[in-house]
């Protein structure tokens, strides 16, 4: 006699058959996905602040030097660089926006599959960020270390 | 896509556990990375205190009084930094050891639990980042 579906890639749900998302779990995860929401909107508020607050920027206008015939005009906030951090904050938000949004139409919906994409989502987003944390604090810690060589 | 629906409830299913399970695992990852980065920032401020303060508050321009009230200043808000960043991590550690060993022991409870934590995390994250736009906010109307 064969034994059911034995293989580890079925879609035999025995092991997981106990566990369920129930209407605590179901509450817990609408609450992150609310939060998640608040803090998608209020990056994007900020990311639109800044964009303005680097548009604005008064511009520097640095007096001739000699052996030049001309004055440099430059921002006194980095356009390029705010440009950057903007679209790698976009990015990020975008894996915690879809999470959102799947988690809640998987919930309203009773769909499994939109539930379990939003999980995959949540991850890709907590890998990037784990990244980016890995980079900043190798900058901060660079730094620091520069500065307390500084005399 | 009609298998993927249950028509009762929804359940941890494998592909769930598996998508949880790995998300649990950066997710503690994170809040590890977190506290390792930020404890070495500190180490590194204590052990170079005297030339930040030097940096931050040159003495040529500050008297005593407020060079004195500056270094508190300071002092308090990294200790308060330190203990926020604290909590949210410990929510998330906590959120996603309890969340994999739930799906692991098949234990409702824990499972349920750790999401709790999760959602702590993701609202004080949520609460500090409103304090900030409207920090930002003001910073703007105030310019």
């Amino acid at each position: 006699m064969q034994p059911e579906n034995t293989s580890p890639n079925s879609n035999n749900n025995d092991l997981f058959g106990d566990l369920s998302f129930d209407h605590t779990a179901k509450q817990y995860i609408r609450s992150i996905a609310g939060w998640a929401i608040v803090i998608v909107v209020v990056a994007v508020v900020s990311y639109a602040l800044s964009l303005i607050k680097v548009l604005t920027a008064p511009e520097i206008v640095t007096p001739k030097t000699e052996g030049f015939d001309f004055n440099f005009t430059v921002k006194s906030e980095s356009v390029g660089g705010t440009i950057f951090v903007i679209l790698l904050g976009l990015l990020i938000n975008f894996f915690l926006y879809r999470f959102a949004m799947l988690a809640r139409t998987g919930l309203n919906g009773l769909n499994q599959a939109s539930l379990n994409k939003s999980f995959n989502n949540l991850k890709i987003y907590f890998i990037i960020i784990s990244i980016l944390c890995i980079l900043f604090f190798l900058i901060i810690i660079l730094g620091l270390t520069a500065v307390s060589t500084v005399k | 896509m009609e298998e993927n629906q249950s028509l009762l409830d929804l359940e941890v299913d494998r592909d769930a556990a598996q998508q949880l399970t790995e998300m649990s695992r950066w997710a503690k990852f994170l809040g590890l990375l977190t506290s390792i980065g930020l404890g070495l920032i500190f180490l590194l401020m204590i052990f170079l205190w005297s030339r930040f303060a030097a940096l931050l508050f040159p003495k040529d321009e500050i008297d005593a009084q407020n060079l004195q009230m500056g270094r508190i200043f300071l002092i308090v808000v990294i200790l308060v930094i330190a203990l926020v960043v604290g909590i949210m991590v410990s929510f998330l550690i906590k959120g996603a050891n309890r969340i994999r060993l739930g799906i692991h022991a098949r234990d409702q409870l824990l499972f349920n639990s750790g999401l709790n934590s999760l959602k702590n995390y993701f609202a004080m994250y949520g609460v500090i980042a409103l304090i900030g736009l409207f920090f930002e906010l003001l910073g703007l109307v105030t310019k």
